[in-house]
């Protein structure tokens, strides 16, 4: 779950590099990609095509290659670098995230 | 004796809803610590023939698998890919696609594909140290995967599958997106794990590196395996120069008559035309 949050993030600037490579395509075939608000919001709908198709080969691509890495294998994974609480920083995690709902509640019990 | 590294027996594979078949009737063995140089033209099969000695095909891909293709004594179809992952691994072309996206060092990266396999933590450093330093990009551990070149990317893809200790590797194109530097990089790091015993498959559509590197070569057109033998053996062929081409030293001594067998490499053709050509 953390991985697809994580990677999906990760993968925009990579979708935005296409994206400025698919419309540098496009204008050198002469599409119109500059001047009135109109005339551009109509360039961009040539590139949805070749850009959901590129995003969908390259997902492809990569679920292949998470896979013969072994990604979803089910035996206990291991992290390498884990990161250990010390005990003062559980409890100040577990009261800050008590703090919340204690807050709201005693705010709507009328506290003031 | 030990199993052969890879075998395919009269494997046939057709991809889902596929009308024709994408390879029919291979049949080869490769040993252990071979270094095997697969060409053809574009969709001869070479690639399917990849995803199907890892597995992915018909794993991942669905479509029907005739035959057998058996790695390590093991039949692909018993065999998961991610369980499969730990013996072969698996280089594709394109390096930014190749990365988990879910790394934000190097290292971390490598560090991916023995996490998913459980390594015990301390062996996972070592094995991480070790991948870096025979690809040559330890200097960059601490950098952001998505920050290097097209090369560096590449050999940090090889890296992480190094890191799973693979007897057999394939690797699909490598250098297809690299430049020259990029693309010695990777051929120095393959030819330093071919001396170290492993063993390595490799699509290559540049003839005269194939032969340069490759103590055997399979040649493809249309699906089949049309020759398999060493370089010199292959492109000596006439249908092998008519379907796939041939080293340009081949061709320039088939124009100048040198007397067969033809040389398939930089070395043999100065040999060749250091003597009296007839």
């Amino acid at each position: 779950m953390g991985y697809v949050v994580q990677s999906a993030l990760q993968v925009i600037p990579q979708t935005l590099d296409m994206a400025g490579r698919i419309q540098d395509a496009q204008r050198a075939r002469g599409l119109e990609t500059e001047g009135s608000l109109p005339s551009r919001a109509r360039a961009y709908l040539p590139l949805m095509l070749p850009l959901v198709l590129s995003s969908l080969v390259a997902t492809q691509e990569r679920a292949m290659s998470l896979e013969v890495r072994g990604f979803g294998l089910p035996v206990k994974r291991v992290w390498r670098d884990e990161f250990v609480d010390t005990t003062t920083q559980r409890v100040v995690r577990w009261a800050l995230a008590l703090a919340v709902p204690l807050g709201i509640v005693a705010r709507i019990a009328g506290w003031k | 004796m030990s199993d052969p590294a890879l075998v395919f027996e009269g494997v046939s594979y057709a991809y889902a809803e596929a009308p024709r078949e994408a390879v029919s009737d291979i049949a080869f063995s490769i040993g252990e610590g071979e270094w095997v140089g697969l060409t053809g033209p574009t969709n001869s099969g070479k690639s399917t023939l990849c995803l199907l000695a890892i597995g992915l095909a018909p794993h991942f891909f669905g479509g029907r698998l005739k035959g057998r293709v058996v790695a390590f004594g093991r039949d692909s179809r018993s065999v998961s890919v991610i369980e499969r992952s730990s013996e072969v691994g698996l280089l594709f072309q394109n390096p930014f696609t190749q990365v988990s996206g879910a790394r934000e060092r190097v290292d971390e990266e490598v560090a991916f594909g023995p996490e998913c396999h459980g390594v015990q933590r301390v062996e996972i450093d070592a094995r991480v140290a070790e991948a870096m330093e025979v690809v040559g990009i330890s200097h960059l551990a601490a950098r952001h995967p998505f920050d290097l070149s097209g090369g560096q990317l590449q050999r940090l893809a090889l890296a992480g599958l190094l890191a799973m200790r693979p007897k057999l590797l394939l690797l699909d194109e490598p250098t297809s997106q690299l430049d020259p530097a990029g693309t010695a990089a990777i051929f120095e790091v393959l030819a330093r794990l071919h001396t170290r015993g492993t063993t390595i498959v490799m699509v290559e559509h540049r003839l005269e590196t194939l032969c340069e590197l490759c103590p055997r070569v399979i040649a493809m057109a249309s699906g089949r395996v049309i020759a398999d033998g060493t370089p010199a053996d292959v492109f000596n062929r006439e249908l092998v120069q008519q379907r796939v081409g041939m080293p340009v030293y081949t061709r320039i001594a088939r124009d100048a008559h040198v007397s067969s067998p033809l040389p398939v490499t930089l070395a043999d053709a100065t040999r060749s035309f250091g003597r009296p050509v007839a």
